[in-house]
């Protein structure tokens, strides 16, 4: 899980055949706000922005592959604040400010990276674990200590709430990855250090955790 | 405006490029990690069935936990409501098997002008597959259906990533329901649905794009009205009339976005030089809303068009083989394109109408090569 949401390689391909008056070339620009949304900025915040508002969701192609003018890009951050993206009022215009200037109407083609099948299936199986099997009720109570705070008492996250679900979820059978995830933070998720069986126990806790009821 | 130059450019390119692609491995083309969404490379076009291990993958959230037991709910406008398997429904009811095309809504997005948010597909979120379960109809006729469900509302075990964000919820009318060839599926192409695409049990709906083939299905709900939310009230809508590209559209100006058009895209030649001699263009065609009457090929811009042969069983949302073959004696720079015609008159557009998600793209496909010594 871990390699796939930090990878950044983005390996050449491009189609051979293309629609009849298209290329893969990006779009021209089609209003006043791609020349603003063209003009460089200081990324290093609005970097910083897009790991702890946009990637507990999405991967980093899903953005690099946009090519938005900033009232568009402005249209999609307020969707994904009413959505509860971890981001505070005062950081809207700055992450709207960076995605224009980086993955606007004139940003250059995006070239996706191809990968293996193998690979692609790979990701999602399951993984014997490393350590015996924990205790689930160790777990609940250092779940509740150290997680809860931001996943919510049930792992499924809660309105307002940092964290995401976790319950239910293929990476809780990969602990490798779970385990480089909580000793390395991810977004606004702070390292912690917790000893592989301690993990361990998370992980018997979170498995044994029920989906919730269909969505009405 | 693109010049002709940059086209043939960027297709030399990607020729040279495709041409390393077509020696190496199976391979997927990545256009979302996690989670992910994968899009099929061209090359695996040229075929009746799309390989399961390089079929495209597209989901909101990302799958749940693989769970071979889970089961499904009927439930709902029903007289008697039922959970079952994969197992149990298996063993109820009479299996079948349909090939049937699975497209993307948004297949062809990056190529609406004004780009729109959104995965930004090219053309390789399409396949076809054989897909094998029981019918819906079967399952909702056991459990009692109402007279008085109008539509039935599915949704599946990946739940958002955050209980602020809109659940996937889906609901197709009661006619779609009960068409003989919408099933509940558990094998693709043979073998078990693999995770990524739905595992144990996924909708299957010929002809309707895939936004209607819910994955991880566990909950089917009979119902009177269509079913709100999100993914019904505001995504996977198209303009009722076209638009000017990049207007807005007032909500009671679209409708859903359903049965997908008439297209054809061209799977080879994946090289950009080709020797003296005979030639061949190969690709699929389909359509959502009826079945294929003919694909053509022009070689000179799209001023005349010559048919190709067509292999495969014609049907609604069940594409085929399309196969142009010629002798080119002189060197020359060869551009094709190939255009699609279903049983309804329906023919497929040199570009099709701008839509504010960037739907349905179905323009004229084309290829460019040299032919020399």
């Amino acid at each position: 899980m871990s390699r796939l949401l930090f990878s950044s390689v983005f390996s050449a391909l491009l189609l051979t055949a293309c629609p009849k008056t298209e290329s893969t070339s990006p779009p021209p620009s089609t209003d006043a706000s791609a020349a603003e949304a063209a003009t460089p900025l200081a990324t290093t915040d609005g970097k910083s922005l897009v790991a702890t508002a946009c990637l507990s969701c999405h991967s980093e192609q899903m953005l690099a592959q946009q090519r938005l003018t900033q009232a568009q890009w402005q249209k999609v951050v307020t969707k994904m604040v009413g959505w509860g993206a971890n981001l505070d009022p005062s950081e809207v215009a700055p992450l709207v400010a960076y995605l224009s200037s980086t993955s606007g109407p004139d940003a250059g083609p995006y070239i996706a990276e191809t990968i293996p099948a193998s690979e692609a299936l790979a990701e999602l199986a399951p993984l014997p674990d490393p350590v015996p099997p924990g205790d689930p009720v160790r777990g609940k109570s250092l779940f509740i200590d150290k997680c809860s705070g931001c996943h919510g008492q049930d792992a499924r996250g809660a309105p307002g709430a940092l964290g995401v679900l976790l319950v239910d979820r293929p990476f809780l059978h990969r602990f490798a990855d779970v385990a480089k995830t909580i000793r390395k933070g991810r977004g606004k998720m702070l390292p912690l250090s917790l000893s592989d069986t301690e993990i361990a126990d998370i992980l018997a806790h979170l498995r044994s955790l029920k989906p919730a009821a269909p969505a009405q | 405006m693109i010049g002709r130059r940059a086209i043939l450019q960027a297709a030399s390119v990607a020729a040279l490029l495709r041409s390393k692609l077509a020696a190496a491995d199976e391979v997927l083309i990545r256009q979302g990690g996690s989670p992910q969404n994968l899009s099929t490379p061209l090359d695996y076009f040229d075929r009746l069935i799309t390989p399961t291990s390089v079929f495209f993958v597209r989901s909101h959230f990302g799958p749940p936990s693989l769970d071979r037991t889970r089961k499904t709910t009927f439930d709902g406008l029903l007289t008697m409501p039922l959970t079952l398997s994969v197992d149990e429904l298996r063993s109820s009811f009479p299996e079948v098997t349909v090939t049937a095309v699975l497209q993307c809504a948004g297949n062809g997005r990056s190529f609406h002008r004004p780009s729109v948010p959104g995965v930004q597909w090219a053309h390789g979120a399409m396949g076809q597959a054989t897909f094998t379960g029981v019918r819906l109809k079967d399952v909702l006729a056991k459990a009692g259906l109402s007279k008085d469900a109008l539509h039935i509302r599915m949704s599946g075990a990946d739940a958002p990533p955050k209980p602020t964000v809109p659940a996937f919820i889906r609901s197709i009318p009661i006619e779609r329901a009960l068409d003989p060839s919408t099933l509940l599926a558990y094998r693709m192409n043979g073998e078990d649905l693999t995770l990524a695409h739905g595992a144990p049990l996924r909708l299957v709906v010929p002809g309707w794009a895939g936004d209607h083939w819910v994955k991880w299905l566990t909950s089917v709900h009979a119902q009177k009205d269509e079913a709100d939310g999100f993914y019904m009230k505001t995504a996977y809508r198209m303009p009722i009339d076209p638009v000017e590209p990049g207007a807005p559209v007032p909500p009671e100006k679209m409708k859903p976005a359903s049965t997908f058009p008439v297209k054809s895209i061209i799977a080879r030649p994946s090289s950009s030089k080709r020797p003296l001699g005979p030639q061949e263009i190969v690709g699929l065609a389909f359509s959502g809303v009826a079945p294929l009457a003919s694909v053509e090929v022009s070689l000179d811009g799209g001023k005349t068009f010559t048919p190709a042969k067509l292999e495969g069983e014609p049907g609604v949302g069940r594409a085929q083989v399309f196969r142009f073959r010629f002798d080119q004696k002189t060197p020359a720079h060869i551009e094709a394109l190939a255009r699609a015609r279903d049983a309804k008159g329906n023919v497929q557009p040199e570009s099709p109408p701008w839509n504010p998600s960037g739907y349905f793209w179905n323009g004229w496909h084309s290829t460019e090569f040299e032919v020399s010594q």
